[in-house]
């Protein structure tokens, strides 16, 4: 008996045709490895909840008449300690609101945060994924400069664009961007090369489909994950870089508060109230802790485990 | 009893009752049920160095435990040459993997013994089975170059196993391990020894990951897939060299292989695995002459031949069961050109049709090929 | 007849694709300035010809270089030299529009289904890929990809998948269906079932075999499996680090291999016949006499008595010593 004949005794048996395939995967099952990581839900918990913070601090500042809330000062009030009377929080040396004050430097954190990790993404990868993709001389090119800029120290950066701007949120963006992007680049143009070689690109080139497409429906798509991942660390890295900055005077300045200077300026009175110094540090603290391990299980989720073991 | 009880069932008892059978009886014939002992379980004349007996592996699952491999019951004899074959999923790999404890974190060994040698595997503690790894149990893997640590010489990584199982001088470890590569057909070995393993070929570094395994003298190699990554050419050699070493030094290999071909060229006995179970078990040379699980003839006769073309191959239609929705009957059932009516409502038993010969089917029918 | 309108209309007797001299060096090493100075020939010297409807098999170990040679033929990296003629084109000296032309009428599959397709997009768009250089409306794309999948054996509400929910062989179904798309004369298939288990792997030969009577196929098939090519081929091209050393119909090739080589990799092929006929195997003497005097050319030299069967020249001596170096 031949194996055509085989196939005939059994027509309604095709091959494969009717078999069910695996359930599809539903946005609880995408959830299921980021639920299962309790670390993660803190993260994104403390996220939301610092968010939540910023987005009040950003009214009292914006909003006229809001703002009284931390400029006010009351000196007979100074340096009350946390659950006094009136002050959940506390006041500082010139008797101004502690919660409210850490409300708005949470929002300048976030705001410098977000800010700088944006203009660095972006720059960082149009500039990485050219590289990545074109390979030769260009790549070449990129690379030496992204390799330059990433050896720079930020404050280097930011003391030089100080001395040509003026102290402030706007110089310390621009220094911290100038510095983040070849973060970005780096691993933007790794993800690119080993992206290339993959056979869904070369079979798009078989294709004949043009590289601008490539780079729009294969690359980026699948870079996007690994981009939110690298996004949230960096928002983390920025805050203590802003941070620093500010501590050491290059940051925001006053009447603008943040957190970094609220921490220089309560330094002075460790003795009298150590809170004043302790309450933003440890904001910073959590901010950076909630991002951190939120970009935990977010690459938990973006980590294509498609394949069965 | 009932016959066919689904294996997921609640208690042991039940589970280790319906396997402890003896004997039962089908169409009126008086047939032996094979899933404790019988002689088809054993090598030729050798007596078991391995049983596995029974052996459950799970995986933890959302909804419920996933058997990976499910009630698995197998020897391997002194010196013999034992080939798992099966396609993707199929359990072997898992199989080899509970022997050595080396399961993933989300599997657990849930039922079932290991006898080595008179030692249950499965009461040892963690220390005592670290004590067996590597030293009288060793592994090769698939992929020597992931198997390999780049960063260390091919002597370092000898001599750390040596250190690790006995109280050996510098040198001697050395030499222990030169006279190693030596064996396996590295020729230089002492110089060898201060390379690293990107500097041997594929073929070369197959045979340093089993200088390896095999330098603390094991009783037992278990070897998954082990010619799978590598040239034809080179294949040859190495199947070459599993067979020499147990011919020279005794060696018992448990061969886990998707490749017909390969078992065929060097195993004594097969076991074939569908989903998780074995289906056949019996002598290389009867199961390949005469196989009689249509699972086991299905894939027989989908090999494409060397010596001519043929006009079509032949195709087991559908594909394997889901492990999480695996059917109540026979898992085979589904894709089974010989099914009948029991076939979708009732588990089958694995038992012996002829002496050593044992399948899963209610239902065989001659091969044809 | 396949004739693009702009080009030539191929004579019918010319090849659909013939090779001349490819040669592909890749950089290994770089000087202090990063120009490249030391190269590996991955490809060296290689020509063949392909006919119309025919299945062309490239056998080979790994670094032989029988991917490289498939990825220049389809010019999806560009050769150090040599030249590509298909279906009337120069390819390696072609502008935008006709290589568009080209991409249609030459197709690949690769080995891995699950590297092959982009994870994050469905079954239809997958499928319809290369469609959308073509210029279809969408609804024509829609019923084209029901028409492909239904070609291809797979069910219906595939288009609506994700690569990870179908099996190798599904997958692999799904990447023919992509190469199919554009309506290709001719197809690469780079080891389309060695990433697959035995009983995917039927199931897959057997789909390529339908579809080239069916749709009039030409196959480059490329795999190390000895029995695979015996299943596909028409003709048998073997290669050996970068050059072809024997190349003829398989039936002569798998039955009389002359060049040690190809005799070494049907020698090693576990095989499941018991006690069956092994392949002719020439001593040293009689493959000289089959392939006659060696001369210092390097081109292929037909054997005796089959002219379409050429090996190339090669040292029983320089050969035995250099496999023991191996």
């Amino acid at each position: 008996m031949s194996a055509g004949d085989l196939a005939t005794i059994n027509p309604q048996l095709p091959p494969e045709a009717t078999v069910t395939t695996a359930p599809s995967r539903t946005w609880g099952d995408r959830l299921a490895p980021f639920l299962a990581n309790k670390l993660a839900v803190i993260g994104a918990i403390l996220t939301s909840f610092f968010l939540i913070v910023a987005c009040i601090g950003a009214a009292i500042m914006y909003v006229p008449g809001w703002n009284d809330l931390y400029i006010d000062q009351r000196l007979r009030e100074t340096l009350l300690r946390p659950l006094s009377p009136g002050f959940p929080l506390g006041t500082d040396q010139f008797g101004r609101d502690m919660m409210w004050r850490i409300a708005a430097g949470t929002a300048v954190s976030l705001f410098t945060g977000v800010a700088v990790t944006v203009i660095s993404m972006f720059f960082g990868m149009i500039l990485g994924a050219i590289a990545g993709y074109k390979g030769g001389i260009i790549d070449r090119l990129i690379s030496a400069i992204i390799d330059l800029v990433w050896g720079f120290p930020v404050i280097l950066v930011a003391v030089i664009l100080v001395g040509m701007l003026k102290p402030g949120l706007t110089a310390v963006i621009l220094a911290v961007s100038l510095v983040n992007w070849a973060g970005f680049a780096r691993i933007v143009r790794a993800q690119v090369i080993s992206l290339k070689e993959r056979a869904f690109v070369e079979a798009a080139r078989a294709l004949g489909v043009p590289s601008w497409k490539i780079i729009l429906r294969h690359l980026i798509p699948n870079m996007l994950g690994t981009s939110l991942v690298m996004a949230s660390y960096y928002i983390a890295v920025t805050v203590i870089a802003e941070a620093g900055l500010a501590f050491i005077g290059l940051g925001a300045q006053p009447p603008t508060p943040s957190l970094g200077q609220m921490i220089s300026e309560g330094r002075n009175f460790l003795y009298a109230n150590p809170w004043v110094a302790i309450l933003p540090g440890a904001t910073i603290a959590l901010i950076v802790l909630g991002l951190n391990t939120l970009g935990d299980g977010l690459r938990d989720i973006f980590d294509p485990h498609l394949r069965r073991w | 009893m009932a016959r066919g009880f689904w294996p997921f069932g609640p208690s042991a008892t039940t589970r280790d009752r319906r396997y402890g059978a003896t004997a039962t009886t089908r169409n009126g014939r008086h047939v032996l049920v094979l899933d404790c002992g019988g002689d088809v379980m054993t090598a030729s004349g050798a007596a078991p160095l391995l049983e596995v007996r029974d052996l459950v592996t799970s995986i933890k699952g959302r909804k419920q435990d996933l058997h990976a491999v499910d009630h698995v019951s197998f020897d391997v004899g002194k010196g013999e040459i034992f080939g798992v074959v099966g396609e993707s999923g199929c359990g072997k790999s898992m199989t080899a993997l509970s022997i050595l404890r080396l399961i993933p974190a989300n599997a657990a060994i849930t039922n079932g013994s290991i006898q080595f040698s008179g030692t249950d595997l499965t009461r040892l503690s963690n220390g005592e089975m670290r004590k067996i790894r590597g030293n009288r149990i060793s592994m090769v893997f698939q992929e020597p170059m992931t198997a390999l640590d780049p960063s260390f010489t091919v002597g370092t990584q000898i001599t750390e196993v040596i250190h690790a199982h006995s109280k050996v001088s510098k040198d001697e470890a050395r030499e222990r391990a030169a006279r190693m590569l030596d064996r396996l057909g590295i020729t230089n070995a002492a110089s060898r020894l201060d390379s690293y393993p990107h500097q041997f070929s594929g073929g070369m570094r197959q045979r340093v990951m089993m200088a390896l395994a095999l330098v603390m003298n094991p009783e037992l190699l278990i070897a998954d897939e082990p010619t799978t990554a590598l040239d034809v050419t080179i294949q040859a050699q190495i199947l070459d060299l599993i067979a020499e070493l147990r011919r020279d030094m005794g060696l018992s290999v448990l061969l886990i292989t998707h490749n017909l071909g390969v078992v065929h060229e060097v195993a004594d006995r097969v076991a074939v695995m569908y989903a998780g179970e074995i289906v056949e078990i019996g002598p290389v040379q009867q199961i390949f002459s005469n196989p009689q699980h249509p699972y086991t003839q299905g894939l027989l006769r989908s090999m494409p031949y060397l010596t001519e073309r043929q006009d079509r191959l032949y195709v087991i239609p559908g594909r394997v069961p889901e492990l999480r929705a695996m059917p109540t009957g026979c898992r085979f059932a589904a894709r089974c050109r010989n099914r009948i009516d029991i076939c979708t409502q009732q588990h089958p038993l694995l038992e012996e049709n002829e002496p050593r010969h044992a399948l899963r089917c209610f239902n065989p029918m001659p091969y044809v090929d | 007849m396949h004739c693009a309108a702009s080009t030539r209309c191929p004579m019918s007797t010319e090849p659909l694709l013939t090779v001349a001299n490819l040669s592909k060096r890749f950089p290994v090493a770089t000087d202090f300035f990063g120009r490249p100075s030391t190269f590996v020939s991955a490809v060296d010297d290689v020509g063949l010809q392909v006919e119309r409807g025919e299945t062309l098999a490239l056998v080979g170990e790994s670094g032989s270089g029988k991917s490289t040679l498939a990825r220049l033929i389809l010019r999806l990296i560009e050769p150090t030299a040599g030249s590509v003629r298909f279906d009337g084109l120069d390819v390696l000296n072609s502008g935008k529009s006709q290589m568009l032309e080209f991409r249609r009428k030459a197709q690949i599959i690769f080995q891995d289904p699950f590297e092959s397709l982009d994870p994050r997009m469905k079954g239809e768009v997958i499928v319809a890929e290369g469609m959308s250089q073509v210029g279809r409306s969408k609804a024509e794309r829609k019923e084209r990809v029901a028409e492909l999948l239904d070609l291809v054996q797979l069910p219906a509400d595939a288009a609506q998948r994700f690569p990870h929910e179908f099996s190798g062989g599904q997958r692999q179904r799904l990447s023919i269906a992509r190469a199919l798309a554009v309506d290709p004369i001719f197809v690469v298939a780079d080891e389309p079932v060695s990433a697959l288990d035995v009983s995917m792997q039927s199931q897959i030969l057997n789909l390529m075999r339908d579809l080239q009577d069916r749709l009039g196929l030409t196959y480059l098939f490329i795999s190390h499996d000895m029995s695979v090519i015996r299943h596909m081929a028409d003709r048998v091209a073997v290669m050996y680090l970068g050059r072809m050393v024997e190349i003829g119909p398989a039936a002569e090739v798998f039955s009389n291999p002359i060049h040690p080589y190809t005799q070494a990799l049907l020698s090693a092929v576990p095989s499941l016949i018991v006690g069956g006929e092994p392949p002719a195997m020439l001593g040293y003497e009689a493959a000289r006499e089959a392939i006659g005097e060696c001369s210092s050319d390097r081109g292929l030299q037909p054997v005796a008595g089959q002219p379409n069967h050429l090996v190339a020249c090669f040292g029983q001596d320089a050969w035995t010593r250099h496999r023991g170096q191996q």
